[in-house]
């Protein structure tokens, strides 16, 4: 059976890998005076090298996007630090920020002995225990451009905060 | 590399990483989060970057964060293929011209856009790169029997996208 360009089928098939190959630089000179004398007279594979040189003609001229210069100044600020900012913080660390925090109160108010301290001995208590997890805090957000105390103690981690059992053991209310 | 050759290799490559990020990705914001993680990590692995391989070096890095970004992707909106279309005029050609090649660009894109990231991302580095099947085999971390194959079906789905548009014979 003979198609319509004079070749039989699945011939085309070789030669459209050909094709791609010369038009790569796959092919050597041999190869290239086989093509041409195929070509000479098959119109189907005329329009199949033909349109590929379209789609790279006009990939081609497709123009690079530029990369925009803030964020070129971060490249080179990060080479100068030798480490990488985050362009944005990623949404785990606030959370993981305010959970330490949360624990960490939590734990110090379960804690706290039967004692009749008095509440200004308790709180300057609660204080001290708190320091650490504020300098882990602090460090944390020294990391990341965007975020803030309000994002922890008013964004979503905090409706996980209020959930957290807080029991005054002082001889009086606070 | 040195801090020099790095400089050198972000000021030559810092387009064309950007570009491929935008076309991989259809996302501007993603693509320039990427295209700073590429660049930053260069430095961060310079050691393990030859003289001359920085370009596939480069471009490898990209692909694997975008097709990571990609898997991650939620469902926020992607940008239009309108955004993509904003691209600077080319100076080389008159205004009867550039229009025409404003409408084969934009088919072009869109056919772009219809192909998976694996077709984009081989006909964008062979294309637009200029980029050898051995580098391409690399990033993609095909076979180059398999990366020849891969090339050859994706001008094929291209090639069909671009008849049916009446662009290509």
């Amino acid at each position: 059976m003979i198609t319509a360009s004079g070749n039989p089928p699945g011939d085309c098939g070789r030669w459209r890998n050909a094709i791609q190959q010369r038009l790569d630089n796959r092919s050597d000179q041999a190869e290239r005076i086989e093509i041409d004398g195929h070509l000479a007279w098959c119109s189907e594979c005329r329009d199949y090298e033909e349109s590929l040189l379209v789609i790279r003609g006009a990939i081609a001229a497709i123009p690079n996007i530029p990369f925009p210069e803030p964020e070129l100044g971060s490249v080179w600020a990060g080479q100068r630090r030798g480490t990488t900012l985050p362009r944005r913080a990623p949404a785990w660390t606030g959370l993981a920020a305010a959970a330490v925090l949360a624990l960490a109160m939590l734990a110090s108010w379960n804690a706290s002995s039967s004692s009749q301290a008095s509440p200004e001995r308790e709180l300057a208590r609660l204080a001290a225990d708190a320091r650490p997890v504020l300098r882990i805090l602090a460090r944390a957000f020294e990391r990341v451009e965007e975020a803030t105390v309000n994002e922890v103690l008013i964004g979503p981690a905090s409706r996980a905060v209020r959930y957290i059992p807080i029991k005054w053991t002082g001889s009086s209310p606070p | 590399m040195d801090g020099e050759q790095y400089r050198k290799l972000v000021i030559e490559h810092k387009d064309r990483v950007h570009t491929y990020a935008v076309w991989l990705l259809q996302d501007r914001e993603d693509a320039r989060d990427i295209a700073q993680e590429a660049l930053m990590r260069a430095w961060r692995h310079r050691a393990a970057i030859h003289n001359g391989a920085g370009k596939a070096w480069l471009l490898k890095t990209t692909y694997r964060l975008c097709l990571d970004q990609l898997r991650k992707r939620s469902n926020r909106p992607q940008v239009s293929l309108a955004d993509l279309s904003v691209l600077p005029a080319d100076p080389v050609l008159g205004p009867e011209q550039g229009a025409m090649m404003t409408d084969l660009r934009g088919i072009i894109r869109r056919a772009l856009a219809r192909l998976g990231p694996r077709d984009k991302a081989v006909i964008l580095m062979r294309e637009l790169s200029g980029m050898s099947y051995e580098e391409m085999a690399d990033v993609l971390d095909l076979p180059l029997g398999t990366l020849k194959v891969v090339l050859h079906r994706a001008r094929e789905r291209l090639r069909r996208e671009l008849i049916a548009a009446g662009v290509c014979p």
